[in-house]
C-alpha cells in the first residue's frame, strides 16, 4: 500500500514536472530553443540516454536530425535518413505512432512527431548497456511527443506568420521608397538599396532595355557590403543567346544560369502591361544562400511597382527635358540658359576665372524663310544649331534664343581663345549645307562676344555687350564676330 | 568581477566527441581566465554556414557566436561580405611567421590582405597506404612516388577485388560519394594546371594541364568503380574510411593514430593502425604540390567582445594547447614550430610532412572560391554518375569541362 502511494507521489511529481517543461518550451520562439529545451528535459525525466530530434523534408523524403542530446551534451544534428517504401521508418510516416527496437544491449524507441495527421518528424530515444523502457516509460515519451507535437505546429504557424510579416514590411518599405523619387538615377539607387536591406540578397542589379537602340544596358548594382557601382559599361544588344540575361528579356529562361544557380540568382522581368522595360538580378552567390519561392514572390510582386516607377520617372524627366530645351534645337531655352549663366558668373568670381558669351544672329534668315518657306528655315536652324554643337567643349552650353538668335557660354577661357572658338563657328556655317534643295545659298551669322568680368559687372551686363558687339557686326557688313571691347575701342577712336 | 561569456561555434572533430575533448581546453583557459566563461556550440559543418549568413543578414534577430571555427577556403568570400574582422593587431609578427605558409596566405583577406583568421587545425594532405597490402601484390612505397605507378597500383589491387567484403584501393576523401575540388587539386597541380588564372579572373582548368589532369583522375575512377552494379546497389565507392580497415590507400589530411589512445577507437581497424605509412602525393609531370588546408578561428564583425575572443583564440593556438587538443582529436597544429614534437615518435612521417610542406599550396584566395567550389562538385557528380552508369567516356568529360568553365567564367564575370 505505501509502495502504491509512493509510486503514485513520483509520478504526481513527475507529470507536474512535465506540466512545467510545456509551460517552459511553449514559450521558444526559435525551434533551436524548442529542441534544446525538450532534450534537456527529457534526459532529466528519462536519466541516462541519447535521443534525437529529426524534422521531416518531404519534398527531399528525409528525416534530418535537428538537435542531440549525448551524455548530457547537446549538439547540433548532422543525421540525415533517407526514408524509402523499404525503410523500416517508413511506417512513422504512414500512419504508426512508434518503432521501438530492441537489440542485446541497445533499446531504441522511435516516435512518430504528429499533428491533424501531419507528419512532422520523430524523436529517437535509446538506451545503453541493457537499459529497456518500461511500459510506464513508454506512455510517458508518447505523451511528451503529442504534446512537442502541438508545440512544434504552433511554433511553426508562428514562425510562419512573423515571416509573412517581414516580408510585408519589406514590402511596404520597398513600396514607399520606389515612389520616393522622380528622378530616374536616384529612383533605381533607392530601389536595389531597398531591396538588398529587406531582403538580405548578396547583391541586386538592375538592368533597363533602351528601345531606340535595341539594347538592354546595365544601370546599377547594390551588395550586402553596401557597395553601390554603376553598371553603365555593360551592354548587349537585345538578340537571342547574346547573354542569358538578354535570353531573360526575350522570354527564353532556359540556360545554364537557371539550370546551375536557380536557386541563388533569380531574374525578374520588369513589366508595364506587356513591354519588358528591363530586368532586375537579385542573387546569392557568394552567401550561397537558397533564394526562397517565398523570396522570389515577393521580389516579384514589386516587379509591376517598379516598372511602372522607371516608366514614370523616364516620362517626368523627358518633360523636364521638354521644359527646359527648345523642341526644334534641342538647345536650352532662355530662362534655363540664364540660370546656367548665373551658376558660371558665381564659378568665375569664385575661382578667379572668366567666361565668353556669343551672341549670334543668322544672317538674312526672314529672306531664307520666305523664299524657300518655314519648314526649310527650320532645317537652316537646325543645321546652325548643329554647328555651334560641334564648337561646344564639356562645360560650355547654349540656347536658342528668339526667331533666328542663339547665345553660347563659353566657360573658363581667355578672350583670343573666344575669338579663335568664334571664327572657327563663322567657318563651319559656311560651309555647311543645310539641305540639297537649297543649292548654292549662302549662308552666314554674325557674332558678337562679351567677356565677364573683364568687360562686364554681372549678367545683364555682359548680355548687353554681347547684343551690342552683335550689332556692331552687322553694322560691319554681317558674316563676322565683333568683340565689345574691340567696338568700343574702335567707337572711342572716332 | 562580472565574467564575460564568448559563444564559440566549432565544427565536429570527425571521430572524437568534439564537447568533451574541448572542455579540457576551456578548463585550463577558464582556470587562469576567471573572468571569461567560454560557451560552445557544435554545428555541423554542413550547418554553419547558413546559420553563419542568417546571423550576418539578421543582425540583431540572431543570436550571434563571438567566435567562430571556420574552414580556410571560406575566409576570403566571408571577408568580401564582411563577415570577418580583421584581427591582424591581436597577434605579433613572431606568431604569424610560424603559421604554415599556404595556410597564412588562404586566411588572409583578398583585398587588403589583413590576417582574417587564425590557422588552428592544419590539413595537410598525404598518402596513407596499407604496408601489408601493398606488399601482398608485391608493390612498396616506391611505386607510389609517381602518378603513373600510383595508377598501375591501384588497378592491380582492384582488379582482385571479388566481393564488397574485400579491401577496395583508393578511397576519395569525403563523407559522401563526391569529389570535392581539393581532392582534384594536387593532380592538377602536378601537371602544372591550375584552377583560376593568375588574375583570378577567369578560370584556367580547361587549359590543357589541368584537363590532363582531370581526366587522368577520372580515368582511374572509371578504371576503379566503373560500370552499372559493379560494387553497391547505390553507389559506386565503397562507404568507411582509410583507417577503418576498408581501403588500402586514401589521401588524408589529418592522422589520428600517433596518440595511444586513439589507437583503440571503435571506428579504427587494429590491422590498419599496425600496418599503415604515409608518403606524399604522388609526383606528376611538373613535381609534386600537395594540398593544404583547414580550419582557423576568426572574430565576426558583430563579436560583442572582440578582446576576450581574442584571448582565448590565443590560447588555442598557444604551443601547450596546440600540441594537448591535436595529439587528443587527431589534427595537425598550424604552426611550423610544433609539428617537430607532434612527430617526436615518428620521424620518417616528419620527414614526409617537411617535404610536404616545402611543395604543397592551398586553393586560389577568391571571394568566388565557394562558387567555384559549388561548380566542381557538381561537375563531378555528373561525371560520377556517368562513370557508375558506364556512359563515362573521354569525350562526355571532355564536354562537361568545357561547360563547367563557361559557367564559372560567366559567374566570374559578375563579380570581378
Amino acid at each position: 500500500m505505501k509502495k502504491t502511494v509512493k509510486t503514485r507521489k513520483k509520478r504526481s511529481e513527475k507529470n507536474a514536472a512535465l506540466n512545467e517543461l510545456w509551460h517552459i518550451i511553449s514559450q521558444d520562439k526559435d525551434p533551436d530553443a524548442l529542441f534544446s529545451h525538450a532534450l534537456n528535459m527529457l534526459s532529466k525525466f528519462l536519466g541516462k540516454i541519447e535521443a534525437a530530434i529529426f524534422v521531416w523534408a518531404p519534398w527531399e523524403s528525409v528525416l534530418r536530425s535537428q538537435k542531440v542530446i549525448r551524455s548530457n551534451i547537446l549538439q547540433d544534428g548532422d543525421e540525415v535518413i533517407v526514408i524509402t517504401r523499404e525503410s523500416p521508418l517508413w511506417g512513422l510516416c504512414s500512419g504508426i505512432t512508434d518503432i521501438v527496437i530492441e537489440r542485446e544491449n541497445e533499446a531504441s524507441i522511435c516516435v512518430a512527431l504528429r499533428t491533424e495527421g501531419d507528419f512532422l518528424g520523430m524523436l529517437r530515444i535509446t538506451r545503453l548497456a541493457g537499459n529497456k523502457f518500461s511500459r510506464i516509460n513508454l506512455s510517458q515519451v508518447r505523451l511528451f511527443c503529442a504534446e512537442l507535437s502541438i508545440t512544434m505546429n504552433n511554433l511553426k504557424v508562428f514562425l510562419q506568420n512573423e515571416k509573412h510579416v517581414r516580408q510585408l514590411r519589406a514590402s511596404f518599405e520597398i513600396s514607399s521608397n520606389i515612389v520616393k523619387s522622380l528622378h530616374l538615377n536616384e529612383l533605381l539607387k533607392l530601389v536595389v538599396k531597398s531591396i538588398v536591406s529587406h531582403m538580405g540578397f548578396d547583391r541586386v542589379r538592375l538592368y533597363l532595355v533602351d528601345r531606340k537602340k535595341q539594347i538592354l544596358k546595365g544601370e546599377v548594382s547594390y551588395d550586402l557590403r553596401g557597395s553601390i557601382q554603376s553598371l553603365e559599361k555593360e551592354e548587349f544588344p537585345l538578340k537571342p543567346r547574346v547573354h542569358p540575361l538578354v535570353d531573360h528579356i526575350l522570354g527564353d529562361g532556359n540556360n545554364f544560369v537557371n539550370r546551375i544557380f536557380h536557386d541563388v540568382v533569380v531574374f525578374v522581368p520588369l513589366q508595364v502591361k506587356d513591354i519588358v522595360v528591363g530586368v532586375l538580378v537579385v542573387d546569392n552567390i557568394l552567401s550561397q544562400q537558397r533564394i526562397t519561392l517565398e523570396e522570389t514572390q515577393t521580389t516579384q510582386s514589386f516587379a509591376g511597382q517598379i516598372a511602372m516607377a522607371v516608366e514614370n520617372a523616364r516620362l517626368f524627366e523627358k518633360i523636364e527635358e521638354l521644359s527646359i530645351t527648345d523642341s526644334l534645337t534641342g538647345l536650352f531655352v532662355l530662362r534655363h540658359f540664364k540660370e546656367r549663366l548665373e551658376t558660371e558668373v558665381y564659378r568665375c568670381k569664385r575661382y578667379k576665372t572668366s567666361i565668353a558669351l556669343f551672341v549670334i544672329d543668322i544672317d538674312d534668315f526672314k529672306p531664307i524663310n520666305d523664299t524657300y518657306g518655314h519648314p526649310f528655315g527650320d532645317l537652316v536652324l537646325q543645321s546652325v544649331t548643329q554647328s555651334i554643337k560641334s564648337i561646344l567643349r564639356q562645360t560650355d552650353f547654349a540656347c536658342r534664343y528668339g526667331g533666328d538668335e542663339f547665345m553660347v557660354c563659353l566657360s573658363n577661357i581667355k578672350k583670343e581663345d573666344a575669338i579663335h572658338l568664334g571664327l572657327r563657328l563663322l567657318e563651319t556655317i559656311r560651309m555647311a549645307k543645310p539641305v540639297p534643295e537649297a543649292g548654292s545659298l549662302d549662308l552666314s551669322v554674325s557674332i558678337g562676344v562679351a567677356m565677364f568680368p573683364e568687360s562686364s559687372e554681372d549678367i545683364e551686363d555682359v548680355l548687353k555687350k554681347a547684343d551690342q558687339a552683335l550689332y556692331y557686326s552687322k553694322e560691319k557688313g554681317k558674316g563676322q564676330i565683333s568683340s565689345w571691347w574691340d567696338m568700343k575701342e574702335s567707337k572711342d577712336k572716332e | 568581477m562580472s565574467v564575460v561569456q564568448l559563444n564559440f561555434w566549432l565544427m565536429p572533430n570527425g571521430d572524437f566527441d568534439t564537447i568533451s575533448t574541448l572542455q579540457k581546453e576551456i578548463a585550463h583557459f577558464e582556470k587562469w581566465h576567471t573572468n571569461i566563461h567560454i560557451e560552445p556550440t557544435v554545428i555541423p559543418w554542413s550547418h554553419v554556414w547558413d546559420r553563419l549568413m542568417n546571423v550576418h543578414k539578421h543582425q540583431g534577430e540572431l543570436t550571434p557566436p563571438d567566435i567562430i571555427q571556420i574552414g580556410t577556403t571560406w575566409v576570403s568570400t566571408l571577408s568580401y561580405l564582411g563577415v570577418l574582422r580583421d584581427i591582424g593587431s591581436f597577434f605579433d609578427d613572431a606568431f604569424t611567421s610560424d603559421i604554415i605558409a599556404p595556410l597564412r596566405e588562404s586566411s588572409s583577406s583578398f583585398e587588403t590582405g589583413g590576417l582574417m583568421s587564425v590557422p588552428w587545425l592544419a590539413d595537410i594532405r598525404m598518402l596513407y597506404y596499407r604496408i601489408d597490402v601493398l606488399r601482398l601484390f608485391g608493390f612498396s612505397s616506391r611505386d607510389l612516388a609517381t602518378t603513373d605507378s600510383f595508377k598501375e597500383v591501384c588497378i592491380k589491387i582492384q582488379k582482385n577485388r571479388k566481393s564488397e567484403e574485400d579491401i577496395s584501393a583508393f578511397r576519395v576523401s569525403g563523407h559522401s560519394e563526391t569529389v570535392l575540388i581539393h581532392d582534384l587539386a594536387p593532380w592538377i597541380w602536378g601537371n602544372g594546371g591550375t584552377f583560376l588564372t593568375s588574375n583570378l579572373k577567369k578560370v584556367a582548368f580547361d587549359e590543357k594541364p589541368a584537363k590532363e589532369a582531370i581526366h587522368w583522375y577520372f580515368d582511374l575512377l572509371n578504371q576503379l568503380y566503373g560500370g552499372r552494379g559493379r560494387n553497391r546497389k547505390y553507389g559506386i565507392i565503397p562507404t568507411g574510411t582509410f583507417f577503418s580497415g576498408k581501403y588500402a590507400m586514401e589521401v588524408v589530411g589529418k592522422s589520428p593514430l600517433y596518440n595511444i589512445s586513439n589507437l583503440k577507437h571503435s571506428n579504427y581497424s587494429q590491422e590498419v593502425t599496425k600496418n599503415y605509412g604515409i608518403v606524399p602525393i604522388p609526383k606528376g609531370p611538373k613535381g609534386n604540390v600537395p594540398f593544404i588546408g583547414g580550419s582557423g578561428l576568426a572574430i565576426p564583425t558583430w563579436s560583442r567582445y572582440p578582446e576576450e575572443a581574442a584571448e582565448w583564440i590565443r590560447f588555442l593556438v598557444s604551443p601547450e594547447s596546440q600540441l594537448r587538443h591535436g595529439y587528443r582529436i587527431g589534427v595537425f597544429p598550424s604552426r611550423v614550430s610544433l609539428l617537430e614534437d607532434y612527430f617526436k615518435d615518428a620521424k620518417e612521417d616528419f620527414e614526409v610532412i617537411t617535404s610536404t610542406l616545402e611543395k604543397g599550396k592551398s586553393l586560389p584566395n577568391s571571394p568566388l572560391l565557394g562558387t567555384l567550389e559549388r561548380i566542381i562538385t557538381a561537375f563531378s557528380d555528373r561525371i560520377l554518375k556517368s562513370i557508375r552508369s558506364g556512359e563515362y567516356s573521354a569525350e562526355f568529360l571532355e564536354k562537361e569541362i568545357k561547360q563547367a568553365a563557361t559557367e564559372a567564367n560567366y559567374i566570374f564575370s559578375m563579380y570581378i
